[in-house]
């Protein structure tokens, strides 16, 4: 059990109260590394893998909007490419679209709370962006692809 | 901030990554201090900056 009956109840408070629409939470994991892989196979092993799993299993335990989808990096290579997966552990937010939103790590402490943000906004399929924000964002036609490096703590 | 950034619009897409997790990511981006945001690869915003400020970086980086 990763979250404790009060954590439960306030996720569940949380999410039943603002969730909309069905949310697909696509988990990238990787099996550790076992003695039966040929040697000439480099695999890093994933610290947090399994914790990461265990935790998304029972948050969308806790919401019956939420959808949780487990793939391989390393056997799964048609996800991995469909997704633009990088590493694992990951995971894509999936709402009405793919909005292009990738999740690298475990998302324990604050970032956990950014997650449920994340989770809220894809289901609504709106943002609390202010209206100058996005007027100025409708206007960029070309690529972006942004990277942004956090702590959990 | 960036997640909704890619809500808004079809070509933003928004990576998030642990920073200690991803050490290789890390270093390969000169990532010293949280929140760093990078832009294709190339610039780089430090700090949680306002929303206009970050926007206007995202201009700047597509040569908008």
């Amino acid at each position: 059990m990763i979250f404790n009956e009060d954590q439960r109840r306030e996720i569940d408070e949380l999410l039943s109260g603002n969730m909309n629409q069905p949310v697909k939470v696509v988990y990238f994991t990787q099996d550790q590394p076992s003695l039966e892989l040929p040697v000439q196979v480099e695999v890093t092993p994933c610290e947090y893998c399994t914790e990461t799993e265990e935790m998304l299993k029972e948050l969308a335990g806790l919401s019956g909007k939420l959808e949780l989808e487990v793939y391989d990096y390393i056997k799964d290579k048609d996800k991995v490419e469909q997704y633009g997966i990088e590493g694992v552990p990951a995971l894509a937010l999936v709402g009405e679209k793919d909005y292009g939103i990738r999740y690298y790590g475990i998302p324990s402490g604050y970032e956990f709370s950014a997650l449920l943000d994340g989770l809220i906004n894809v289901s609504k399929g709106e943002t609390k962006l202010t209206d100058d924000t996005r007027r100025a964002l409708a206007e960029i036609k070309e690529p972006v692809h942004l990277r942004v490096f956090v702590t959990p703590t | 901030m960036a997640f909704q950034m890619a809500m808004e619009n079809d070509n933003v897409k928004a990576d998030a990554f642990e920073a200690s997790e991803f050490p290789d990511m890390a270093m390969r981006f000169s990532v010293m201090a949280v929140p760093k945001t990078v832009i294709n690869d190339k610039t780089s915003v430090e700090g949680a900056v306002p929303e206009a400020a970050m926007v206007e970086q995202l201009k700047q980086a597509v040569g908008g």
